[in-house]
């Protein structure tokens, strides 16, 4: 599974829109992983969303998205669990275990916020739905 | 009076901007009541919390204001910038900062005003929304269709015909969608179809290889090769000829070409947009025009009405000129009275908005005060005044009168020239001269 994360000095990046690197977690099974980094292109938006189908992940784990971006995002397939906040590798072995980061790694005044998708043993879970 | 810190803290509740401070954690410190309602975040949940998290600036990766100010010393002020709020919305805001010291002179944080200006933007936005896309300016129904489709169209890698009478914006159009295409940032390429000569067009579009032809001295690059990665602009297509259409076609579906003289084949790795000013389905019934290529340009057609269609345009159009030729002409002129404007609303722009331009430019160079008078505009423009003050005359013997005098003025009193404008034998304009009382001294 490859979680991408944007991320600035080791914490997820407040704005996904303006990030600079992506961070991608390759786990395989169980909670193991190692870290890839990659550049994200300026400009519009849509040459970011290239860059993140190029990089083939599963989860965007980010902070604040603008709707407008995150409209982009959800329609090209991405699933995305955004308001983030925190160290990179805490909020991928959150997510890991299954934890809700809306509740244990909300931006401040986000807390349950945002779309709600959990990280289940290895399938992937959003609100009932499972991606195949 | 010296303020208790209560009293402060409600006086900076009072004040329309955001504002809040940071310690050298980079932690909050204040927020006060207009930062709450802009951001959408409480000061409760912003208190002891990294800035950069609550605030959800653009810049707070690359280029936080406050590190700058911390880091230099010198406050950053009216920087304009975006956050985002809690329901996911970009708002716009310009920010300002500040160091702040304790009673020794000790740096102790920073703190930073921001200003919402979503509702200045909106209202701009209002103002402009029905007025220009990119350079296009139009608020006619059928264009402002246009511009709502024209972001999609450019997204796709799809060939595009774009057609409509000569000076009604064809390459701007282009140019638009080049701008909003995932090719922005190569090159845009534009070639005339009609201004080469159909010897050399060839050569042109695909290049040719040193020795290819006597004077061939060096290897050059054709238009597809210029324009590669970006998008060519085929002006003019209904003037290729059938030889080289069959070309073209064969670039357009193999995404192969072959230069002049070369032994082997270039990717051609453009996106191509077409204009004509023909009905090109009446040529390629003539025969003129291939079907086969006339179906490959036209999988999106874009048709952009003529300058008399869209009369409502005209004031706006020359707005936008008047203020293009005073940056160039380094003039100060307001704008154009309302005679000359009524004048310019009743011309049939056989040359669209090309025309106009003209018409504007003109007067411009003429003009020498701070408006556009009438008299600065053509002579044919001022022959529509008069023909309209005619048909308002009341019987039809007073239009006969009038179109006499007319004449009459405009050919200098020359009674065969104005005879000759008028349709009329030379002894008929004087019968009717005499007959209406017409006197050539007077007129």
């Amino acid at each position: 599974m490859r979680i991408g994360l944007p991320v600035w000095e080791k914490r997820i990046s407040p704005v996904f829109d303006s990030a600079s690197t992506m961070w991608i977690a390759c786990s395989g099974s169980g909670n193991d992983y190692h870290w890839e980094t990659h550049d994200l292109p300026e400009g519009p938006m849509i040459y970011r969303i290239q860059k993140l189908l190029q990089l083939n992940i599963d989860v965007l784990i980010c902070g604040a998205v603008s709707r407008c971006c995150l409209q982009l995002l959800n329609g090209y397939g991405f699933q995305v669990v955004n308001w983030v906040c925190g160290d990179a590798d805490e909020v991928v072995k959150a997510f890991l275990a299954g934890h809700s980061l809306q509740e244990t790694h909300a931006m401040p005044g986000m807390r349950n916020w945002g779309r709600g998708f959990r990280h289940r043993k290895g399938r992937c879970w959003q609100k009932g739905r499972r991606k195949q | 009076m010296k303020l208790l810190p209560e009293q402060f803290k409600r006086l900076l509740d009072c004040i329309a901007d955001g504002m809040f401070s940071v310690d050298l954690s980079w932690r909050i410190t204040s927020f006060n009541r207009a930062a709450e309602e802009i951001t959408g975040i409480s000061k409760d949940d912003a208190l002891g919390h990294r800035c950069c998290e609550v605030f959800k600036a653009n810049i707070c990766e690359r280029d936080c204001a406050l590190k700058q100010t911390m880091a230099t010393n010198r406050p950053v002020i009216n920087k304009k910038i975006y956050i985002v709020n809690k329901r996911g919305e970009r708002i716009p805001v310009t920010i300002s900062t500040a160091i702040l010291y304790d009673a020794d002179g000790n740096v102790i944080g920073g703190v930073e005003t921001f200003r919402d200006l979503s509702q200045m933007e909106a209202l701009k936005k209002e103002l402009h929304r029905q007025y220009s896309f990119r350079d296009i300016i139009s608020r006619n129904p059928q264009m402002m269709e246009l511009f709502e489709i024209l972001p999609e169209i450019a997204q796709s890698d799809v060939t595009i015909l774009v057609s409509g009478e000569s000076g009604t914006g064809k390459e701007l159009v282009a140019r638009a969608i080049h701008d909003l295409s995932l090719r922005r940032n190569h090159p845009f390429i534009a070639v005339n179809c009609g201004a080469i000569p159909e010897t050399l067009m060839e050569s042109e579009l695909f290049g040719y290889r040193k020795g290819a032809f006597t004077g061939a001295q060096h290897h050059k690059p054709g238009r597809f090769k210029l324009a590669d990665k970006g998008t060519l602009f085929l002006d003019e297509i209904s003037e290729l000829s059938l030889t080289l259409q069959v070309k073209l076609l064969r670039a357009i579906e193999t995404k192969k070409y072959e230069p002049l003289g070369a032994v082997s084949q270039e990717t051609a790795d453009v996106r191509i947009v077409t204009a004509t000013n023909k009905n090109l389905e009446q040529l390629v019934n003539d025969g003129g025009f291939r079907e086969d290529l006339y179906y490959r340009v036209n999988v999106i057609s874009i048709e952009l009405p003529p300058l008399r269609d869209r009369l409502e345009d005209i004031p706006l159009l020359v707005d936008f000129f008047i203020q293009k030729f005073n940056s160039l002409q380094h003039k100060s002129i307001e704008g154009i009275s309302d005679d000359a404007l009524s004048l310019l609303m009743r011309y049939d722009y056989p040359g669209n908005v090309r025309e106009l331009q003209n018409f504007v430019e003109r007067a411009f160079v003429l003009c020498r005060g701070d408006t556009l008078e009438k008299k600065y505009f053509p002579e044919k423009l001022h022959a529509l005044d008069e023909k309209e003050e005619m048909l308002q005359e009341g019987s039809l013997s007073d239009v006969e009168a009038a179109a006499i005098k007319a004449a009459l003025r405009r050919h200098g009193g020359r009674k065969q020239d104005a005879a000759r404008e008028l349709g009329i034998h030379r002894t008929t304009l004087y019968r009717k001269m005499k007959f209406h009382g017409i006197d050539v001294e007077k007129e």
